[in-house]
This record gives structure tokens, sequence and C-alpha cells, in this order.
């Protein structure tokens, strides 16, 4: 038999072991823990299965930004080097913040 | 015009030696009657063994080294060096006309604003034009003049050109120093448009003279792939800096935008805007921003429309960085909470932070868990209905499954006010909205399931390998960093010396009995038992937290009264108590795994294990899970797969004092791999990297410039 056979068979064992000594000695809410702990994943596995069509939803949010596999890109980044901004940097700054301040981001909209 | 005119040749290579023979070769045999020459080979980093080639075989030829892979950058390092009346920058993969210099003169002779002069490019193969210069077609798209023709009588006339090609054009020296350097933001493409565009913008003339002849191989080393992003990006570069009111409407014909490459068309847009600002006056950039702003929307959506002026703000230098920190499960004290804390601590370093709870907290509250003052920085509490309504603790993303909306949502909106969002607890149904996003994670407890967003991150972090192997198997997906825990239980008073014959396991009373407390119980107690002479004066000690009610207590407290040799239990230890036991004990074991066959019942790392390490403990540890990485075996502890191993290695340590102390010594050497220090050191890299995807210009690894 192989060794991970054989682990898995001491696993269950002494699962099964533990499981009865618990039963026997009244530790009711120990027991349930237990099973829960043990249980929990393959439930889980279940109720993925069962509601498989809907495992792909996403969320309500699209970032148009994230292509399924991002595109073709031969460049890397590298600092920028200072330049001098003949724009006035106070109002351009505070027409970026009214223009943020107008956008309302809704769920599905672009979806 | 002099007499004898000097005339610099200028050509810019990268991996190009395949062209070089034939392209030198040419220039050997064109007529220099009446020419002073000078040749300049600018080379952009080649691999292939071409500089010393050129430098072997052409002697006269004088090899510039330039040290980015930039050609426009490159143009500027050979005009700078150059001393000619005349520069003629031309591809080498290609041959010359004997006429070619003085093709090109001529049409010089008729006037002297004429700034530049074109030659008739045509294709090596079959002698098809390539360009007789560059003409605008609709939405500031541009095109050879003539490309893919037969050559005829329609090519046979010199005539002026709003736009010139930079394969083979000569420049007056007049008109160079007036226009200035070449735009090193373009790169390579585009950036001969954008020079002929500042040339006639300063009143010189371009024109095209059909007496100066280059066979060209066209694209002979540079990739369509290539030539196609950097014709993309640069057009809208070069609209941003000419035409900066038709920017926007340049954005819907961009190749990008047609193509789906929103990824490639945000970021293009961002330089631009960038570009737009260092070249127009606040009037017309606010102009543009408006209109970007109505037309933003329809093509990139309004999530990534807000991201892109929130972006702005960074990457114009209009404010610090913002930094959202999530931590679902931040509101009490574990070592996953620990791990970000450290991150938070060195991040508030340099960026404005948000820490986002779903329960009641206080910032202060980290001082008290883990000395850590994160009190500057703000925090936001954003309770999740659909967990509010079920009552729970903690967000259980497990619990959704069948929903039609996502729960999470809520997190995912916030995450769009911040330039960098840090998911800290794993939550992997949290959408990150923001330009730059970081997953961390200590263990993919479950397989992908409903609303899976983990590939929508930016970075991937795990603090193993362990982690790592799961989550490519679990997720399918490559892990972008791994960053050890950092680990700081350093003592000084923690010697060789101070140990005393204390067996130590620090593990939490898990209710599920998964750190195998009763196990260690049972295998030391019989290894005292088998064994009295080499366990005498030994005793083992249990440290860890509990919970009140916590029933696996009695479990073990039960197996502890059975067993016959010295087992003390300590619960609920404070920071100040467990580093005595650390400093007192000789060796810690650790048997988390043991007969596990699930890897989430396997410890992921096992922070305590280096804590006792840093302390000159030998570690004997489970061999499995993130301690395999931890503890090299025979050499500064030992790894087990069962009890009667763990006991086996136990004697041996026991037993030999000698072997203690070297193997202590061997496990606080190996301990600084997942020290603090460390952990700032690979996160600052981290972090650099970060900022320079979101504030970075584009730069050439490798990639084969136009020769």
């Amino acid at each position: 038999m192989s060794d991970s056979l054989m682990q898995k068979i001491r696993y269950y064992k002494e699962r099964c072991r533990n499981a009865l000594w618990m039963l026997r000695t009244g530790r009711t809410k120990l027991f349930y823990r237990s099973l829960y702990y043990e249980f929990y994943p393959a439930i889980e596995k279940v109720r993925t299965l069962l509601h498989e069509e809907q495992i792909v939803a996403d969320s309500g949010f699209v970032d148009k930004r994230k292509v399924s596999r991002p595109s073709f890109r031969p460049t890397v980044s590298q600092p920028f080097r200072e330049a001098h901004t003949p724009a006035d940097k106070e109002a351009v700054a505070s027409e970026l913040r009214r223009i943020l301040s107008t956008i309302t981001v809704q769920e599905n909209k672009n979806s | 015009m002099t007499k004898s005119p000097k005339v610099t040749l200028l050509t810019v290579t990268f991996n190009g030696k395949a062209f070089l023979q034939d392209y030198f070769a040419s220039l050997a045999a064109i007529n220099q009657q009446g020419l002073e020459l000078e040749i300049f080979m600018v080379d952009n980093g080649s691999t292939d063994g071409s500089v010393t080639w050129v430098r072997e075989q052409y002697p006269n030829i004088t090899v510039i080294q330039n040290d980015e892979n930039n050609y426009a950058r490159a143009l500027n390092l050979g005009i700078r060096r150059s001393e000619g009346e005349f520069v003629v920058i031309s591809n080498n993969d290609a041959t010359v006309h004997p006429n070619w210099l003085h093709g090109f003169l001529a049409v010089f002779e008729q006037d002297a604003k004429i700034g530049a002069v074109q030659s008739k490019i045509v294709f090596a193969k079959d002698k098809r034009i390539n360009s007789v210069g560059v003409e605008q077609i609709q939405h500031h798209h541009f095109r050879d003049i003539g490309f893919g023709r037969e050559d005829s009588s329609a090519y046979a006339t010199a005539a002026e050109r709003d736009y010139v090609t930079g394969g083979s054009v000569m420049f007056r020296r007049e008109c160079l120093d007036d226009v200035g350097p070449w735009d090193e933001e373009f790169i390579m493409f585009m950036e001969d448009v954008d020079y002929s565009a500042r040339c006639r913008k300063n009143g010189w003339k371009l024109w095209y003279s059909p007496a100066s002849v280059m066979y060209h191989m066209y694209h002979g080393s540079a990739s369509d792939e290539i030539c196609e992003y950097f014709c993309t990006r640069n057009r809208l570069l070069f609209v941003a800096k000419h035409f900066p009111l038709e920017l926007p409407a340049c954005i819907p014909t961009s190749h990008f935008c047609q193509k789906g490459e929103y990824d490639l068309l945000y970021r293009s847009l961002l330089h631009s805007v960038r570009k737009l600002c260092v070249s127009h006056d606040t009037g017309t950039v606010v102009k543009v921003l408006q209109a970007l702003k109505t037309c933003l929307p329809g093509l990139i959506g309004d999530v990534s429309t807000y991201m892109f002026f929130s972006h702005l703000e960074i990457l114009l230098g209009l404010r610090k960085i913002r930094v959202g920190i999530y931590d679902h499960a931040g509101h009490f004290a574990g070592g996953g909470q620990r791990y970000v804390a450290e991150m938070a601590a060195i991040m508030q370093e340099r960026y404005d932070i948000t820490y986002i709870f779903n329960n009641d907290v206080q910032l202060s509250d980290y001082k008290d868990w883990f000395d850590l003052d994160l009190t500057r920085n703000s925090m936001k509490i954003i309770r999740i209905p659909f967990f509010e309504e079920r009552n729970r603790y903690v967000p259980d993303e497990g619990m959704v499954f069948r929903e039609s909306s996502n729960p999470f949502d809520i997190i995912s909106r916030e995450s769009l006010n911040y330039d960098i969002f840090v998911n800290a607890n794993m939550l992997s149904k949290v959408n990150p909205l923001s330009p730059a996003s970081i997953f961390i994670c200590h263990f993919p407890d479950q397989e992908r399931t409903r609303f899976f967003q983990v590939d929508k991150y930016d970075h991937l972090i795990i603090n193993g390998d362990y982690t790592g192997q799961w989550v490519e198997k679990r997720w399918q997906l490559k892990p972008t960093a791994k960053l050890y825990p950092p680990i700081n239980m350093y003592n000084p008073d923690s010697t060789p010396e101070s140990k005393e014959k204390i067996v130590l396991s620090v593990s939490r009373f898990e209710i599920s009995g998964s750190k195998k407390q009763v196990e260690m119980v049972q295998a030391f107690s019989e290894m005292c038992k088998s064994h009295p002479e080499e366990t005498s004066g030994w005793k083992l000690v249990l440290v860890g937290g509990s919970t009140p009610g916590n029933t696996y207590m009695d479990v073990v407290h039960e197996a502890v009264a059975k067993a016959e040799c010295t087992i003390e239990i300590h619960p609920n230890s404070s920071v100040r108590e467990i580093k005595d036991w650390y400093r007192r004990s000789a060796i810690f074991w650790h048997a988390c795994g043991l007969n596990e066959s699930r890897p989430e019942r396997v410890e992921h790392f096992g922070m305590t294990t280096v804590e006792a390490m840093q302390n000159c403990c030998v570690p004997i540890v489970i061999d499995g899970g993130g301690q395999r990485e931890i503890v090299k075996h025979d050499d500064c502890g030992f790894r087990f797969s069962t009890l009667a191993e763990l006991q086996a290695f136990s004697l041996i340590v026991m037993g030999n004092a000698e072997q203690r102390r070297s193997m202590a010594a061997s496990a606080l050497r190996r301990s600084y791999r997942f020290s603090r220090e460390v952990f700032k050191e690979k996160l600052e890299k981290l972090l650099d990297e970060v900022e320079l995807e979101l504030l970075g210009r584009d730069l050439l690894p490798g990639a084969p410039v136009r020769a």
C-alpha cells in the first residue's frame, strides 16, 4: 500500500477514534465542532458544484483596464525625468478635484 | 554652403550586426567628391558583437554607446558629438546609392530655409516605393507617401513635404541647433513626425529629393508588434503635444481602443496628458481635461475614468500616493494582522494610509497588540450588510455562494479612492478598483469560487513557498513576490548558556486540535517512560493562546494528567513571559500538520519556530508546510514525519550538549532571513516597483530598435 494511502487510512482511523471518544465522554459540542471542521470543505465543494453555472459571476464594477490577459507592451517603467510644467499646478489640481467630484460610479453600468 | 561641406553620417543600431556589413560596404562606395565625411554609429546596447565588429572592420567610424535602448536618445547623443554642417540620419538595415549624399545636397542649395531633405526610400526586395515623405491622413494618423507603389515619374521630382521620415534624412546644422534635441519620450517611431512638426513650427522647410536613393529592408530589425505599439502610443503623445484640443477626438480611432487593449490605452493616455501639461498653458490643459471627462466614460467606463483622473493627480505630482489597506479581520490580534501591521508601519513613511475595517477597532489597539504605532494613519469602518444581517463577527466569504450580487462590492467601491489597494487578509471576492493593487495570501483556503477576483490584482504576495505552491495549484495563479513574515523576537539574553532542560511548544490551543498538543504530550510521556536516563530532568512546556470555554483545553489537561513526566501548560501568557520561555528552553517542538492530509491543516509558515530559532532553541518540527522552508534538516534542527521520529531526534539533541549548541547557533544564523529587516528591505523593493508602474515612463529593456 502506498504511503499516502496509509497516511489517509491512519488519518480517518484517528478521526473515528476521536469521534467515538467524544461521544462516549459526552463531549457533544466538541464532536459537532470537529464534524463541522471535517466536512466544511466537502460541503463547500458540493455547494460549488450545485451552483457551478453561477461561478463565472463577476463584481458589479468593471475596470476596463483589466483585460483578461495583459496586452503586449514591450516596455518597462523608469522614473520620469523632471520636466517644467507651464500649466499652473494649483489650477490643474483644482480642475481634477472638480472633475472627480462629478463622476458617479455605478454598479453594473459598464458590464 | 562651403565648397567642401562637412557631412556627419549618423546611424543607430541594436543587435543589427547582420545588416551592418552591407550597409557600411555601400557607404564605402558612395561618391564623396567634394565632401568631408565623419561617421558615427550609436549602439543601444547590442549583445550580438556589432560594436566589436565595427571597431575592428571600420576603425574610422566613431562608436558611441547609449545607456538606454532609446532611438531618440541615441540620435541626441550622436548629434551632440557631430561637427558636420549637415547631419544625415539613416537606417542601417539598408544600402544606399552612390549618389545618396549629393542627392540631398542638391536640394539644400535651392533655399537656405530648407531644414531637412528626405531620400527616396525603396524596398530592397522589389524596388517599390517605401517612402518619399510622410503625410497626415484623417484623425492624425500618418503614412509614408507612395508606400508599396511602383516607382514612377510621379516620384521623380523634388518637392516640399509636411513631414519627413527619419529612415534616410539630411538635416542642416542650423535647423538642428534651432529646433533642439529630439523628444526622447517617443523612444522610437513617430519621433521623426514630431521633429518634422517642430521644424515647420520654427519656419524650416522640409523637402524630398528623388536623387538621393536608399534601398531598405523595412523593419529589418523591429517586429510589427513593437512598431504597432509605438506608433499607436506615440500618435497620442504627438497629438497631445501638437494638437492638444484634438486629443479626445483621436482616442476612439486609436488602435488600442479599437482592439480593446484598454490597459495600453489607459497608460498611453496618462502619459499623453502629462505631455500636454508640460507643453501647454493652463487654459488648454483644463479644456482638454474637461473634454476627456465627457468622452472617456463611454470608451473605458466610469470606473476607469474615475481612476484615470485620480491617477493623473499623482502622476503630475499634485498629491501624495494614497494607500487603502483592507483587513476584514483587523479587529482582533493574529499573525495575519501582525504581518499587515508591520507592512503598514513601513508604508506610512512614504504614503497616506487608510485602514479599512468591517468591525469596531482603534488603530491604537495595534500598539498594545504588536507594539506598532499606526495612529498617524486614517481608518474607516465599512460594514457589509450581508454579514451584518447574519450577525457574523468576521465576514466569511464561504457563505457567499448563491447571491446574485457580490456583497464585497461595497469594499471594491471604496478601493477606488486609493492609488494602491492592499487586500490584507485573503478575501478572494474583493475586486480591486485602484490603479495598483496588492493581494496578500497567507494560504489559499478555498478553491476558486463564485466572485473570485484574485486574478485582478497586480501583485500577489505569498508568505512562503508552501503557500505559493497551493496558490498555483488551487488558483492557477503565479505569485509575484514572496515576503516571509517579519519576525523580531531576538533577545540578547538568549544564549546557549541560558538554556535549561526544557522542550517548548508555542501554539494556539486550537479547538480543532490542529496544533497537536495532545499528540506532543503523548510523545513526550512515552519518551520519558522508554528513556528515563536520557530524559531525566527534562520537561515539556506548552504555551499558547486559548479562548474561554475551549473544550480542547480539557482534552490537553486530561492527557497531561495521564502522563508520568513533567509537563506544564501556560495558556495566554504575556509576551514577556513567552520571551522568557524562549530564553530558557533548549528545544522547540512544532507538530501542526502531523497525520494531516489536507494542506490547509498543515502549518502554512510557522512564525513561532522562527521566534524559537532567534532565541537559540533547537527546532524539531513537522516535515511539512512552511516548516520545510524554515528548518534545514540535520543542520539547524530536525524535521520529523512521525511521533517516533520526533522522539528519536529529541533524544539525539537532549543527549548531546555540543550538538545542541552548534545547532542552536546555526538556527540563529538561519533565522535572520525571516527577520524584520529582511522583510522591510524586500517590501521597500516591491513598493519601488509598484510606484514605478504607477508613475514611471516607458523604457525599452532590450527590444530591437529600428536600425
